[in-house]
Parts: C-alpha cells; sequence; structure tokens
C-alpha cells in the first residue's frame, strides 16, 4: 500500500479539504452577510441610536427608580415595544403593546395615544433597542412627553410586583 | 449508499436554506433570539447574527446542490453542535423561550427535548454526509468528469 493510499492520509486530506472548504464558504458569509446588511441598512448598519435625535437629551432616559415613580403617578402610559408573544407572557401593569415591527409595517398604529401623559418605552432591557427606535417613532409622530425606560422588563420583573400577564 | 447520501444531502440542505431566510431576512430578530439565550451579550451578538444565516444558507445550498459538500457538511456539523448544547442548556436552565431555528418570531418553535432531540438527529445527517465518499448527484462530480473524463477511473488509477 502506498504512503498516499494509507487511510490516515485519506482522512487527512479529507479533512484538509473539508476546512479548506469552509474557509472559503465562511468568508463569503462575511462578504454577504456584512454586504447585505450594510445595502439594507439592518442589524450592525442601522442608523444607531447612539446618535439619534433624542438623545441630545439625556432626560429622555429614565432609570428604574424614575420608572416606578412615574408608574405610581399614573401620569404615564408604558408601552411595550417587545414581540406580542413575550408582551401576552407578561409585561408591566397597564402597559400597551406597540411591538416594533408591527409599527414597521403599519406606522398609523401610533396616532391612537393619548398625548396628555408621559409616554415610556420599553424593551427587555439595554441589550434591545426597540424602546429607542419605538421613541424616536413616537416623537416622529408628534408626540413631545416621551421617556425611555433603557433597563426595561428585566429590571422590572426583578424589582416589581407591578405585572400582568395578558389572558390568551 | 448513493441514495441514501443523496437523501440525506437534499433533507438536511433544506431545512437549512429553510432556516436561514427568516434569519437573513431580520437580523436583529435573531440577534434577540440568540441574545435570549443569556450565554452571549453586547454588539458581538449582532456580528453572529449578521454572519451564521448566511452561513446555513450557503451550507444548506452547498449540500442540497453538492458543492463543497465536504466543507458545508462540516459546517452544518459544528452549527448542530452549537445548537444542540445551547438549546440543551437552554431547558435545563428552565428557559422559556423560542429557540430561534426556523425563524426568529419569539411564537415559533419554543425549545424544548424534542428540540435537542431532532437537533442531534439532524447532526448525526450531517456527520453521515460529512464522512461519506459518495458524490452521486451533485456538481461536483459533474464539474470533475467535465474536467477530468478519467477521475475515479480504477484502471487509470493504478497506471498513476
Amino acid at each position: 500500500m502506498s504512503l498516499e493510499n494509507k487511510p490516515v492520509n485519506r482522512w487527512a486530506r479529507h479533512f484538509r479539504q473539508a476546512f479548506a472548504e469552509a474557509g472559503v464558504i465562511l468568508v463569503a458569509a462575511m462578504v454577504l452577510g456584512i454586504g447585505n446588511t450594510a445595502l439594507h441598512k439592518q442589524g450592525l448598519f442601522r442608523e444607531s441610536p447612539a446618535n439619534p435625535p433624542l438623545s441630545e437629551s439625556m432626560s429622555t432616559f429614565i432609570s428604574l427608580e424614575e420608572a416606578r415613580s412615574l408608574f405610581e403617578s399614573s401620569q404615564a402610559l408604558f408601552i411595550d415595544a417587545r414581540h406580542e408573544y413575550d408582551y401576552n407572557l407578561a409585561h408591566i401593569e397597564g402597559a400597551v403593546n406597540l411591538p416594533i415591527q408591527s409599527l414597521d409595517a403599519n406606522p398609523g398604529l401610533l396616532v391612537s395615544l393619548p398625548r396628555d401623559k408621559t409616554l415610556v418605552a420599553y424593551c427587555d432591557g439595554q441589550e434591545c433597542n426597540s424602546s429607542v427606535r419605538l421613541a424616536e417613532k413616537l416623537i416622529e409622530a408628534g408626540y413631545t412627553d416621551v421617556k425611555i425606560f433603557l433597563d426595561g422588563w428585566n429590571a422590572w420583573k426583578s424589582d416589581s410586583s407591578r405585572i400582568e400577564v395578558s389572558a390568551r | 449508499m448513493d441514495y441514501l447520501t443523496l437523501a440525506g444531502r437534499l433533507i438536511i440542505g433544506f431545512i437549512f436554506v429553510a432556516a436561514a431566510t427568516g434569519k437573513i431576512a431580520d437580523p436583529e430578530a435573531f440577534a434577540q433570539a440568540i441574545l435570549n439565550y443569556k450565554v452571549v451579550s453586547g454588539t458581538s451578538v449582532l456580528v453572529f447574527a449578521t454572519i451564521l444565516p448566511w452561513m446555513e444558507l450557503l451550507a444548506g445550498l452547498g449540500v442540497f446542490f453538492g458543492v463543497a459538500t465536504r466543507g458545508s457538511s462540516l459546517i452544518l456539523s459544528g452549527t448542530l453542535m452549537i445548537f444542540t448544547v445551547a438549546v440543551a442548556s437552554a431547558v435545563m436552565r428552565g428557559l422559556d423561550i423560542s429557540c430561534g431555528c426556523f425563524s426568529a418570531d419569539p411564537a415559533v418553535g419554543k425549545v424544548g427535548w424534542t428540540r435537542v432531540g431532532e437537533n442531534l438527529l439532524m447532526l448525526a445527517v450531517a456527520i453521515f454526509l460529512f464522512c461519506s465518499k459518495s458524490t452521486s448527484m451533485s456538481f461536483e462530480k459533474l464539474l470533475l468528469q467535465r474536467l477530468a473524463p478519467n477521475h475515479g477511473d480504477p484502471k487509470r488509477a493504478q497506471s498513476d
């Protein structure tokens, strides 16, 4: 049996070829993924929430304590920007659900919110940006008293019992 | 063995192409599905969510059409191993989340031991494809036959 045909060498060739092909696929996936999101301004290339018009005023962002005090004052309407499924599982008591995806498809959903209340947008927490995007849309729609509860649902549920579950 | 490999290629290829398309359309929702596992955090998740679906798509197309089958099945095996561990760990931690496997929609496909079983089954098929030497009905074979008509001929191989 020649060295070339030894099973060990055949498997070594098999793995070398597999890793080379996988490398090409990985590079192609990086190029296509980054190119596609850049082209559609999605994900990494979405206009950053670091520079939205509302960041001009840091008072737009409220802490858990401020959110709690707004909640107790009954002068605020909490708006849950998460998916309907997550909202139905549990949400801040009295909050309405405006999933950011449904707003993209149907911006008309924004018109029926009360203008005499502070609108507080929230999503899961600091790792999501739906609350910031929702607040931007609210401001674009002409609402002036808009706050972002950045620590969102994760902070609220661990601190407060004022939560409710939607009947399904 | 040829037909078994072909069937495995078509099934796994179709599943991965179907799984990738929804995630490509909405990388942010897929990033949120990854975050829900509470294993990784920060903006690196968006990088994964940008590249991973395209890897699934290309590797899925690769095994489906028989182009770079070894590399594609290696990628599918690797990703399935990671998915299986992630789903199993989420189930053991009692997380009530969507797996994010076929859709970034959180209402679709919650994690559970059934999902772990499905992943293990697909992993077995992907490893089988990786080990299989069959190139029946693949573009690779078609291309080799065009470029080197004597490739794979035992008489020719002996005389080399």
